[in-house]
């Protein structure tokens, strides 16, 4: 059994709980067991609601991305009415998840109104979101105040924060702020300074998922694709068991599985875009209105307890 | 005899392709591209560096489908977000190199020079 010998640099309540979490992981009995107020309890302790949340052996939770709010270039729909029937989708689950998260281009001018009407029929769900900002969201006269005052509650620097859920930590990161002329998405020193300190006492058996609106890996330089700083992120989280990260922004399903992380963009609920190079430009693709829900879409992520990869299934509006 | 004959068939197919291309071009309408307009096509600003005499206002206009900015990298000046047809008008007052870059999509970068 793998301990980190950091561990013996933490007080000891910290040091037996988490090797209490790590014994039950590898000894594989079976019990049902949660993080309850990050405290393993037995079921007998649970009250029933916590039961009832106990009895999955893990969560679900989705990720939702680029519902560009306003744009209305497709035939026949606008990204409200297609956003309108992911939402459908989510409120038809059987199983609910736990929460959504949303990677970015809420919006896509960055307006009151639009950002408005993305919350009324997000919060349809009925489900916490947590949000990062995509380039979409940022564009107002104050350059992303308007993003701030509605989703950076709890965040740090341009919205940037993590949370911890049933044992996963979640890390958001902000990678469309401050872009430099000529380069691609970009994480900047204060947010990896962040980023250092906030995972630098988990160990390394922790899962660890990231979500970022641009693709924390280069998929396609010419189009923007990729961060220019994200190999400094990426080396910080190289020590986890599993890494999985999330992006947006190219609006198409494009994964890579490297060591312990796994990389994966979603589809975006408003707009297709075309692979990489298959066109000029990384433009919206209008397509024919029969063809278009097949290529939009939503991804769930379900973490079973005693698995280190979290398992992600894509699924489209069609 | 027969060469003669095949020299002036090819003077004469010549010469009647320079009169029908003269006629074409005659009726071509006006081509002149307006010296003062940068449009955004495709991600990409056209044209990708222009000169101008101080003192003239440039117009930059988003003709793609999504959303697009203009900003300088120096700073001085920042259009606000340009919907598909918006346009954002600057006026050069000092001459200078202007580098310039797209705030959604930083790839995308051109130049006016100022003169």
């Amino acid at each position: 059994m793998t301990r980190d010998r950091d561990d013996d640099d933490q007080t000891s309540n910290r040091l037996t709980r988490r090797h209490a979490l790590e014994c039950m992981i590898w000894a594989g009995t079976g019990i049902m067991w949660t993080m309850v107020g990050g405290v393993p309890k037995s079921l007998s302790l649970l009250t029933a609601a916590e039961a009832a949340e106990a009895a999955t052996q893990g969560f679900t939770f989705l990720q939702i991305s680029d519902s560009h709010v306003g744009f209305d270039k497709e035939a026949k729909v606008t990204a409200i009415d297609t956003l309108g029937e992911a939402i459908g989708k989510v409120k038809a689950l059987t199983m609910k998840p736990s929460f959504m998260i949303h990677t970015g281009d809420i919006s896509h001018l960055s307006k009151a109104d639009q950002f408005d009407t993305a919350d009324q029929i997000i919060g349809g769900a009925g489900l916490d979101v947590h949000y990062v900002p995509g380039e979409h969201d940022v564009i107002d006269a104050d350059q992303g105040k308007l993003y701030m005052d509605r989703y950076g509650k709890g965040t740090w620097g341009q919205g940037w924060y993590s949370f911890d859920q049933n044992g996963v930590h979640f890390v958001g990161l902000v990678n469309v702020v401050n872009l430099k002329a000529g380069g691609l998405g970009f994480l900047g020193a204060d947010q990896l300074a962040w980023l250092q300190k906030d995972l630098a006492g988990l160990s390394a058996s922790t899962p660890i998922v990231v979500f970022a609106h641009i693709p924390l890996w280069t998929i396609y330089p010419q189009w923007g694709w990729g961060t220019d700083d994200s190999a400094q992120a990426l080396a910080m989280l190289k020590r986890f068991g599993s890494v999985t990260v999330l992006n947006g922004h190219i609006h198409q399903i494009i994964q890579k599985v490297e060591g312990n992380m796994t990389f994966h963009t979603a589809r975006s609920t408003a707009f297709p875009q075309p692979a990489p190079g298959a066109a000029p430009a990384p433009g919206p693709m209008i397509v024919p209105a029969e063809q278009l829900r097949g290529m939009l879409g939503l991804t769930s992520v379900a973490y079973t307890v005693g698995s280190s990869d979290l398992a992600l299934t894509d699924s489209t509006l069609a | 005899m027969s060469r003669l004959l095949s020299i002036s068939r090819r003077r004469l197919f010549a010469s009647a392709a320079t009169v029908l291309a003269a006629i074409a071009l005659s009726t071509l309408p006006s081509l002149a591209v307006d010296p003062t307009v940068v449009t955004i096509s495709n991600f990409t600003f056209v044209p990708a560096m222009m000169t101008v005499a101080v003192g003239t206002t440039v117009t930059f206009k988003n003709g793609d489908d999504t959303v697009h900015s203009v900003l300088a990298d120096d700073g001085s000046f920042h259009s606000p977000a340009l919907d598909s047809g918006d346009e954002y008008s600057f006026t050069f007052a000092k001459a200078g190199v202007f580098s310039y870059h797209c705030g959604l999509h930083p790839f995308m970068q051109g130049q006016i020079i100022v003169k």
